[in-house]
């Protein structure tokens, strides 16, 4: 069975966030502001609660590898700045040390008595949005591929990679299926990397959250994102069931048309391999 | 209703925290000197499982409407809570307040809509009846789903067609949302909601009258002609702020 590796100090897992930076990102959506920023807010958070789910009395223990690839214009770049702009993957101590910057943001939550309160909370920011340029998917992928041959070259008994790849148009650089077929050829002894595709929208269309077949598309590039996708893991399929999806046999981890609730179950259940309190 | 809120609560347990909090404000402003004056006759209308009925219990739970002196006499119990405030630098200090409980959150069963609107419609018909020259009744009506039990819009313009001399009742529409969907707060255009359901919650609503507006507009809310006083996909902000404007008909200082 595939995909059953503990994930381990030894026997680390990589997550790599693919995202689409091209110019039809700044779109405005309905919360008025635009998909990057949307979309870098959550990957921030995401980046978060992963150092987080790592941080234990000694210190934050490196069961993950991760990286960001941006892609825009004719540019293939990492998504991360600073002390982290050389490597495309770092392991999570790295990262959680060097942060960009640490906002100061306002968020209203409960007060425990019905009422409200505006709370301020810190923010770490490591990845910043940008939106300018066409959509170099292919050169994108292939980059891809080339740091997840090498993280699985060197990890061969891990948990394979999970590559959560974040787009809201198509590829100005050719098609991208082939590199996506590569992609998810690419595995450890405990299975194939996953490959999970996001396409974000803020025009009025209805989404479609984790088709089992093509024929539950309508157009011919949807299907193809979804021909690019990895089915979604049992535990995975689990999580998502759990927060109120329909899944069945062959659920596919791929959203088309997202919302912005789409997107943070996304990053969530995407960034879930299974992790046990402490190894 | 058993989703659950960021702060770990259920969307049914905070609506329920605001609800109590609405009737302890109420009670609050009802009271003088002279103790709490019977300004307001309130009432609970509870559905789900099986039925629509009394959303009170115990003393409170053999008559419909109470008067709001009769409320302050009667809380299920009082419980004591740790109220979060905001300290300087942003530190979060955690006070004890105490904390009446009138109404208990509960979830399960089907969303019997038109039932629960029919139970609504049986109260206000002999409210109006023996008030003829009182303000008219207003309903807050809080949903997160679909009706189990049917289209609700004729009830729904039935309610509205109920009047004391003073006007019509007024009929106001809280859509509780399970995630973070863009909340939609008093829309004046049915065209803004593209859910089916929504559209409707949109049309039975009543357009805000002069002092909903008014409260709505100095909580910062961009109120147009038209504001219907309906909330679609609500926050716990929106679920807050819908409770305080709903229950501010015009009261003057003194009667």
């Amino acid at each position: 069975m595939a995909y059953q590796a503990e994930i381990s100090r030894e026997n680390p897992t990589c997550i790599l966030f693919v995202i689409d930076q091209s110019g039809s990102m700044d779109e405005i959506s309905e919360a008025g502001r635009s998909k990057a920023a949307f979309v870098a807010d959550v990957l921030n958070k995401t980046l978060y609660t992963l150092v987080t789910s790592c941080s234990k009395s000694d210190g934050v223990r490196n069961y993950f590898d991760v990286g960001v690839i941006a892609y825009a214009g004719s540019q293939v770049r990492s998504g991360f700045g600073g002390a982290l702009s050389g490597d495309i993957v770092h392991p999570i101590h790295a990262i959680s040390e060097h942060t960009l910057r640490v906002e100061e943001r306002k968020k209203k939550v409960d007060d425990g008595a019905g009422g409200i309160v505006e709370l301020k909370t810190k923010f770490p920011v490591w990845f910043d949005p940008k939106s300018e340029g066409g959509t170099p998917m292919r050169a994108a992928l292939g980059r891809t591929i080339e740091t997840v041959s090498g993280w699985c070259e060197q990890h061969p008994r891990s948990y394979p990679p999970t590559i959560l790849h974040v787009t809201d148009g198509q590829s100005t650089d050719g098609a991208p299926e082939e590199m996506a077929d590569g992609l998810r050829q690419i595995s450890t002894k405990d299975g194939q990397a996953l490959l999970f595709n996001l396409h974000v929208n803020t025009a009025a269309g209805l989404e479609i959250v984790f088709p089992t077949a093509e024929a539950d598309l309508n157009d011919e590039y949807s299907r193809m994102l979804f021909r690019m996708s990895s089915p979604l893991p049992a535990h995975l399929a689990k999580f998502a069931g759990d927060k109120g999806y329909a899944i069945t046999d062959g659920s596919r981890g791929f959203i088309f048309n997202g919302d912005p609730q789409c997107v943070v179950d996304f990053f969530e259940i995407g960034t879930r391999p299974r992790l046990v309190a402490d190894r | 209703m058993n989703h659950r809120l960021n702060s770990g609560q259920s969307k049914a347990a905070f609506l329920a925290d605001v609800l109590n909090k609405t009737l302890y404000t109420i009670i609050t402003n009802c009271s003088k000197a002279d103790g709490v004056r019977d300004y307001f006759h309130v009432g609970v209308v509870a559905y789900g499982g099986e039925d629509a009925g009394n959303g009170f219990q115990g003393a409170l739970g053999e008559e419909a409407l109470h008067v709001i002196s009769r409320l302050a006499e009667a809380p299920l119990r009082v419980e004591t809570r740790s109220k979060k405030l905001a300290g300087l630098n942003g530190d979060v200090m955690e006070q004890p307040v105490r904390f009446p409980i009138w109404f208990e959150p509960r979830s399960h069963g089907k969303t019997l809509m038109c039932a629960g609107l029919n139970a609504a419609i049986k109260i206000l018909d002999q409210w109006c009846a023996a008030h003829p020259s009182a303000f008219p009744p207003t309903v807050l009506h809080v949903t997160d789903g679909h009706p189990s039990d049917g289209n609700p819009e004729p009830a729904a313009d039935r309610l509205k067609s109920l009047a004391t001399n003073d006007g019509g009742c007024l009929l106001f529409n809280l859509h509780v949302d399970a995630g973070e969907g863009v909340p939609l707060i008093f829309p004046n255009d049915e065209r803004a909601i593209k859910d089916r359901f929504g559209k409707a919650l949109f049309r039975m609503s009543s357009l805000l009258p002069p002092h909903a507006l008014e409260a709505a507009a100095r909580k910062g809310y961009d109120v147009r002609p038209g504001a219907r006083g309906f909330v679609f996909n609500a926050g716990i902000e929106a679920i807050a702020d819908f409770f305080d404007i709903g229950t501010r008909p015009a009261m003057s200082a003194d009667r």
